[in-house]
């Protein structure tokens, strides 16, 4: 078993940096998954990764050692790609024992006609034949060995994609959206097929994806990606609820996160529209400083007009999805929309055009810099242990 | 830096092996130009030299044009390419939409006809044509050329595949405006499927004006001669004493196609690889 | 009168399709006589033709049955005409499709000049061969021939390409090699690029890291459709090669360069043998459908369309 670090890559297409200066420490058996926007470097780390791009500056290390002068083949790790990569022309048994077949058999043993006479050639065969059936049984392909991937179903090809990769044991898998291809039932299923792998082999399992159900559900932690820079890792949950940044914020969750502008006061508090909040800020904070507060749908708690508190809105949608319903509104500026999550008894009560106030506790709101930085509220605590006592 | 070496070492050893084939390729067309512009004299000597010292092309060429009627040849050839280009797509257009989007008894049928004349060389129909326009009284015409060309089941075969892929509902349409079937296949069909129009045109007109089977049996009259059965007889004519002209008439033979494609490079290849990989 | 309205529709219906069936017959009523005419009767006479002894411009011809073919496989200049057709083909289809994906291969593994190496080797491919073989006799001339002198010069000794036995067909598969690598080249990079970098990547994680491991497992079987192809016209434009015998050498000296389709040629245009000629023309026929059929039936197993 492995951990995989990458130190300060940087890769560079045609002039233009894809990656600046990554780094990233993967431990040991762990399930880490790299999620961000189209086109924001997360196959070209992988790829590096593999070895099968090369970095411009920076340095790969598998197991504690650098393998950036050593070759794919020899870096014991496994790739399974978004489009499968099957051979077309050899059978579901043909492609899972490719990689058994170029690593246990020589080039001798390799040649057509004659190949299978060389001395002990038949003996590997076997034994390879053997392995492959032993991953067919555990991915259930049993019966589908001798067919051609042409011949088989979106999720049929992806698991042999995944024998492909299980076949030799590796230290480390790369899975590079390995499941964009197929249908939404398909997919959960999957999703759940390959955290059991996880759990079975123990190796360690780095994981690109855009979808965030996908990281948020697998993952042991989550690294957020943005043109060609980590923005945060750490753990699902951590990501979602203590982002580091606007752009963590936005990229997790769905319905996205509402952004609220905000300015500071003399009084060190919050002045979102006609709504007062005070300490919640960090002490740097200074008056007069334009700030973002960012609320979770769910962290916003529907209230009738004639309550107090809260931000006043106008309902302009109302989203059922059954179970719960999002309230869509604008405030008061008839500019900002948010996005609230309410029950449907809830929901029931409003329609349209309802005035409604939204409240929420100030410690569910994140606040962020006019640059995105999260200000963290350390001195949070005291201030309320002061107003407490 | 060893890799950014061997890298370096294999652009080098590329463009060794592609320069190498590229002079076996180009060898024979840097001569005819070389042969085409020397004196006879210089033709003859013993010293191996590209350029000549004297430029003599321009008696080469014009002896080109006097010695035989050259400028007739290509006139000829263009004649022939193009009338056999434009009956064949007027004949194949049409059937090819029938066997592509419409159904009738004996489509299959006709279509395994059009597979079957797909893999006959033309050359097995020489005598039975021979026979057949010498009855008709067309052997040594314009028309004994043309007429074995007229029909290209490679053609029909080519803009059915592309036919098929004319989404349905665009015949639909134009039948519900109006258009009778004819002017689907000229004003939907056959615009929609341009690049196979131009990838066969180009392929007709290339192997009708390299032929040489055709004007060589069907031919006698020298005036009616295609290029390629015209400069054989140039040279017959000559018996290899003056490679100066001979060699001017091979490169004006040669050129027209050359200069389009080089003009055209991306079509004629898109062309051949659209034929070759349906 | 329900039924009568059904009954009407039912006309009304039939004769509407009726009118579809005939534009359709309209539209392939050209090709479909011109094909019987001009290519599937003319195919069929020619078997008729072959078991007759006409001879062009001959009052009359009587039935012989296969006596034709028995003279045929007793005639020397046909016998070493079909072996030497067997040649030809066996060696310009290897070297034109092991070429010609040499060349591709080259071409294609960096940017550099790809559409002028492109286009010097496609040039053969477009120049009338009957000009082009012209020029080749002027390359290979015994006294002005670039080749022979580059020969004499290197101490090589003096050659007489074309009109040594031992080595005109030698050169005529050279130039036949010449004439079609372009072709077999740009079919080769179209396939080329067809193949998806994503599964030299998945070869490269399994181990397939040698070039020539690439070749094999990856590289060669995605051609396979293409190689297939090549076989098949490759072969078929090998056998029909006409030009370069009838303009530089009429098949001798001594028959060594007769090709099928020059024999042919001569047999029927020049000595108006009809029936005899025509008796060629099965036997190259059938040849060429046996080609056709061995290589569909026995390649085609071997090789995956996608
Ligand atoms: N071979 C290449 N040459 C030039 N630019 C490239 C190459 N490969 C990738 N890029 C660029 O690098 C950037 C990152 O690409 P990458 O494939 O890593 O994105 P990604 O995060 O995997 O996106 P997606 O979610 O769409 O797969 C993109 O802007 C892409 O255009
Ligand atoms: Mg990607």
């Amino acid at each position: 078993m492995a951990n995989v670090s990458a130190t300060d890559i940087t890769k560079i297409f045609g002039g233009t940096s894809v990656l600046n200066s990554v780094s990233l420490d993967v431990r040991d058996g762990e399930f880490l998954t790299l999620v961000g926007p189209s086109g924001c470097g997360k196959s070209t780390l992988l790829r590096i990764i593999a070895g099968l791009e090369r970095q411009n500056f920076g340095s790969i290390a598998i197991d504690g050692k650098a393998v950036d002068a050593v070759r794919p083949k020899m870096r014991n790790v496994a790739m399974v790609f978004q489009s499968y990569a099957l051979y077309p022309y050899m059978t579901a048994e043909e492609n899972i024992a490719l990689p058994l077949v170029m690593r246990k058999l020589t080039a001798w043993q390799r040649l057509p006609l004659i190949g299978s006479w060389m001395p002990g050639a038949r003996a590997r065969r076997a034994e390879i034949a053997r392995e492959v059936q032993d991953v067919a049984n555990a991915l259930g392909l049993g019966p589908l060995l001798s067919r051609k991937p042409s011949q088989m179903s979106g999720g049929q090809r992806q698991r042999v994609a995944l024998g492909r990769a299980m076949v030799r044991h590796p230290d480390v898998f790369l899975m590079d959206e390995p499941l964009s291809n197929l249908d939404a039932k398909l997919r959960v299923q999957m999703r759940e097929e390959i955290t059991g792998l996880h759990r079975r082999l123990g190796a360690t399992f780095i994981y690109v994806t855009h979808d965030q159900a996908e990281a948020m559900t697998m993952s042991d932690r989550v690294a957020v990606m943005k043109s060609g820079d980590i923005l945060q890792l750490a753990s699902p949950q951590q990501v979602y609820s203590d982002p580091e940044n606007i752009e963590v914020a936005k990229f997790i969750g769905s319905p996205q996160i509402n952004l609220i502008p905000s300015i500071v006061n003399e009084k060190a508090e919050l002045e979102i529209f006609d709504m007062k909040v005070a300490g919640i800020l960090p002490a740097s904070i200074r008056p007069g400083m334009s700030v973002t507060i960012g609320l979770r749908p769910e962290a916003l708690k529907l209230a009738l007009d004639d309550s107090s508190d809260g931000l006043l809105a106008h309902v302009t949608y109302v989203e059922s999805l059954g179970s719960d319903s999002y309230i869509h509104a604008k405030l008061v500026d008839r500019t900002t929309a948010v996005i609230a999550r309410a029950t449907p008894a809830e929901a029931a009560t409003i329609g349209n055009g309802t005035r409604v106030r939204l409240r929420f506790s100030p410690k569910e709101a994140l606040i962020f810099s006019d640059n995105g930085e999260r200000l963290r509220s350390n001195n949070c605590l005291p201030i309320l242990r002061k107003v407490g006592g | 830096m060893i890799a950014a070496r061997a890298h370096h070492g294999s652009a080098a050893l590329r463009h060794v092996v592609l320069i190498a084939s590229s002079l076996f390729i180009l060898m024979p067309f840097v001569w005819m130009v070389s042969l085409s512009i020397k004196s006879p004299q210089e033709a003859f000597q013993q010293t191996i030299s590209l350029i000549p010292s004297v430029f003599y092309g321009h008696e080469n060429y014009q002896r080109a044009f006097v010695d035989v009627p050259l400028l007739r040849f290509m006139g000829n050839g263009l004649l022939i390419c193009i009338s056999v280009l434009v009956i064949q797509l007027a004949i194949a257009a049409p059937s090819a939409y029938a066997l592509a989007k419409l159904e009738f008894r004996g489509r299959d049928a006709i279509f395994a006809m059009v597979l079957v004349g797909l893999l006959i060389p033309h050359q097995v129909l020489a005598i039975p044509l021979f026979i057949l326009f010498n009855k008709i009284g067309i052997l040594n015409s314009y028309a004994s050329l043309i007429l074995p060309g007229v029909i290209s089941p490679f053609g029909i075969f080519l803009l059915r595949q592309f036919f098929k892929a004319v989404p349905d509902d665009l015949i639909h349409a134009a039948r519900l405006d109006g258009l009778s079937e004819l002017s689907i296949v000229w004003r939907i069909m056959v615009p929609s499927s341009m690049s196979a129009v131009i990838a066969f045109s180009i392929l007709s007109v290339v192997s009708r004006w390299n032929d040489l089977f055709l004007p060589l049996i069907f031919i006698q009259d020298q005036q009616l001669l295609t290029p390629p059965a015209g400069i054989m007889l140039f040279r017959s004519e000559e018996a290899g004493n003056s490679y100066g002209p001979l060699m001017a008439a091979a490169t004006l033979i040669v050129a027209p196609l050359l200069i389009a494609f080089l003009i055209a490079q991306r079509r004629f290849i898109e062309g051949l690889t659209v034929s070759g990989l349906k | 009168m329900m039924a009568i309205s059904t009954f009407s529709n039912q006309r009304a219906l039939q004769k509407y399709n009726t009118r579809d069936t005939i534009s359709a017959y309209a539209l392939v009523g050209p090709s479909l006589v011109l094909l019987i005419c001009l290519l599937i009767g003319p195919s069929l006479a020619v078997f008729a033709i072959s078991v007759t002894n006409w001879q062009f411009g001959a009052q009359s011809f009587s039935f012989i049955g296969l006596q034709n073919f028995r003279e045929l496989f007793d005639d020397r200049v046909f016998l070493s005409s079909l072996s030497n057709t067997f040649i030809y083909v066996a060696v310009v289809v290897p070297s034109v499709l092991g070429l010609g994906l040499f060349v591709a291969l080259a071409i294609e593994s960096r940017k550099e000049f790809q559409a002028f190496y492109r286009a010097v080797h496609f040039l053969p491919v477009m120049a009338t061969l009957a000009a082009m073989a012209i020029a080749w006799e002027a390359l290979l001339h015994p006294t002005i021939g670039l080749v022979t002198r580059l020969a004499v010069q290197l101490g090589l000794g003096s050659w007489n390409f074309l009109h040594d036995p031992r080595l005109v067909l030698a050169t005529l598969c050279v130039i036949g090699v010449w004439q079609h690598l372009g072709y077999a080249m740009v079919l080769f990079l179209a396939g080329l690029k067809a193949i998806p970098s994503d599964l030299y990547q998945a070869a490269e994680i399994d181990g397939v890291d040698h070039p020539l491991d690439r070749l094999r497992y990856v590289t060669l079987p995605m051609l396979g459709p293409v190689i297939m192809f090549l076989l098949i016209v490759i072969t078929l434009k090998a056998l029909e090669t006409f030009d370069t015998v009838a303009v530089l050498t009429q098949g001798g000296p001594e028959n060594a360069s007769e090709l099928l389709l020059h024999t042919l040629y001569v047999e029927s245009f020049q000595f108006f043998r009809t029936g005899y000629g025509a008796a060629m023309t099965v036997v190259f026929l059938l040849i060429v459908i046996a080609i056709i059929f061995l290589q569909a039936k026995v390649l085609d197993k071997r090789v995956h369309y996608s």
